[in-house]
């Protein structure tokens, strides 16, 4: 499985790197998008609740 | 009585302390061409650091950058997506999220035209709290000019060394200019 595109730009040597995510960056990728899925749904289940209450 | 007078030299400051507009210099330009998440790192010897980017495209329509410090994605600064600017908003992310920084927009789009924007942190090497500030521009398709700016404390309790950029949604994003200044 390929994983998403990273960039790492290093300003005190001036590099730039352009390359897959390790294990470690993957899985803070998975969190954050986790973390986003569950923020939506938890919105989603308020705007339901007003609703349903109005 | 009138204005009293101190002479420079009395005064017991030396001309550079004396000046405080920031000096700002380019540590770098770069740019990101459909990447999921962007590292600037390699920080350091400097009180603030400012990063402008210009032509943000997102992926996704609803899309909006996290900005996060030491990579420290938990306390993140949010650019939101708005499509209501004005309507009262809450905070978003986890409970105890200690160091947001929060404005209203009429957000990121998936489209051609060309938002900017900067995130600014002062303090940056100090183990205390760090003040950020940042404001953007954005031409909506809506035809809408829409200006956005906030203010925020971070309160990571390490010399900033790395800032980072990336979706929440996970999408790859684009950023055609970016501009990375250091300050004393």
């Amino acid at each position: 499985m390929i994983k998403p595109t990273i960039k790492i730009v290093d300003v005190s040597t001036q590099e730039e790197i352009v390359r897959e995510m390790n294990d470690e960056e993957y899985a803070q990728y998975q969190q954050m998008v986790a973390d986003q899925q569950q923020m939506v749904a938890d919105q989603l289940a308020k705007q339901a609740s007003q609703n349903a209450t109005e | 009585m009138g204005i009293q007078q101190i002479p420079l030299a009395s005064s017991g400051l030396t001309q550079s302390q004396l000046i405080t507009a920031p000096n700002w210099t380019l540590l770098q330009t770069t740019s990101a061409n459909n990447v999921t998440a962007l590292h600037i790192t390699g920080l350091s010897g400097y009180k603030r650091y400012k990063v402008f980017v210009s032509n943000l495209l997102v992926v996704a329509n609803g899309d909006y950058p996290y900005w996060f410090l030491n990579n420290d994605l938990t306390n993140h600064i949010v650019w939101q997506n708005f499509s209501d600017r004005g309507s009262t908003k809450t905070v978003t992310g986890s409970a105890g999220l200690t160091n947001v920084y929060y404005m209203t927009t009429n957000g990121w789009r998936n489209d051609s035209y060309q938002p900017c924007g900067y995130i600014e942190i002062n303090n940056a090497d100090s183990t205390s709290a760090k003040q950020i500030e940042s404001a953007g521009h954005f031409y909506s398709s809506g035809g809408n000019n829409v200006h956005f700016e906030g203010f925020g404390i971070s309160v990571i309790a390490a010399p900033i060394s790395q800032i980072s950029v990336a979706m929440p949604s996970g999408d790859p994003f684009y950023m055609n200019q970016i501009y990375v200044y250091g300050a004393n």
